[in-house]
């Protein structure tokens, strides 16, 4: 052990961990030794061994002291996993996704289903143009096309207001 | 390790931790098999709900070890400066016992018919599991630090 010692405390310390850390993890070492050692078999080979197992144990030890050193939140990369909704406002959102599905189902021009729907979803089960009708020469109206979208959201708040 | 003539002497962290080093030798589990590291993954970020005042509760480590049947999964939680596992061992598990060992020192808790146990106020530092099981040789996991 006096002569490998020097060997573990070396590799332990090149991994900068706190002093308590560091013990902790080169007892760890040798304690692994100990388990070990009936089952070593080739005693030329226990330093690169040890080497090994000293590595492995400090990375251990560093990544569990990086999950709680105190860091400035300001330092911190943006992470927009964080801003995702939770589960209780995703199901909400369901909820009110499937109330106006629903409701649009009950639309009785054909036309304004399909445009409702790809208001609602980006994509409706039929080809749909969002810009709304188009004269012969191809060119929209936008006049029409606001007010055929001012008509269906009236008719659709009325239906959702309509007590099922 | 001694000095060779003509060879720089050590510098005096290079013999650092040697009574613990000693310490570490004992021949009691030499009959025991182990369950070696197979596994461990980065837990995710959450604070446990039973974290007690001024504890952070936050994992620290998932590790698995695994012997041919059993196999142990643990959870490392922080509880301010003291640490917390929650393990769950699957296997023929009935009436086992499961021995907690640190240096110099033994403790033991029986696992639930369910496989689970969980040890709190844990010290920081070196920490083996021991598992007693009827009709099966003693399983001793690989150390670990918490």
């Amino acid at each position: 052990m006096d002569r490998h010692l020097p060997v573990v405390n070396a590799v332990a310390r090149s991994y900068h961990l706190s002093p308590p850390d560091r013990e902790d993890a080169v007892q760890t070492v040798w304690l692994t030794l100990n388990q070990h050692l009936p089952r070593l078999r080739s005693p030329e080979m226990l330093r690169s061994w040890l080497r090994r197992v000293t590595r492995d144990v400090c990375g251990r030890q560093r990544r569990q002291s990086a999950r709680l050193q105190p860091v400035d939140p300001r330092s911190l990369p943006r992470d927009d996993s964080l801003r995702a909704p939770g589960p209780e406002s995703a199901y909400l959102h369901k909820e009110e996704h499937d109330e106006l599905r629903r409701a649009i189902r009950r639309l009785t021009d054909p036309g304004e289903r399909r445009a409702a729907l790809f208001y609602l979803d980006g994509a409706a089960d039929e080809p749909f143009d969002p810009d709304g009708p188009r004269s012969a020469d191809g060119q929209v109206n936008p006049r029409t096309a606001a007010n055929q979208r001012r008509r269906m959201l009236r008719r659709l708040r009325r239906l959702l207001e309509e007590p099922t | 390790m001694r000095d060779q003539p003509g060879t720089d002497p050590l510098p005096p962290w290079a013999l650092e931790g040697r009574s613990a080093a000693l310490a570490a030798f004992d021949r009691c589990d030499d009959g025991s098999d182990v369950a070696r590291l197979t596994g461990e993954a980065e837990p995710a970020t959450e604070v446990l709900r039973s974290a007690e005042d001024g504890a952070d509760g936050v994992a620290v480590a998932v590790l698995r070890f695994e012997h041919e049947d059993l196999t142990m999964d643990l959870q490392v939680h922080s509880e301010g400066r003291l640490r917390a596992l929650s393990g769950l061992a699957t296997g023929e598990c009935e009436h086992a016992v499961l021995h907690v060992r640190r240096p110099g020192s033994s403790d033991r808790l029986r696992v639930g018919e369910d496989g689970r146990f969980t040890l709190s106020g844990l010290a920081r530092g070196p920490i083996s599991l021991s598992l007693r099981r009827m009709g099966h040789p003693t399983v001793v996991t690989d150390w670990f630090t918490i």
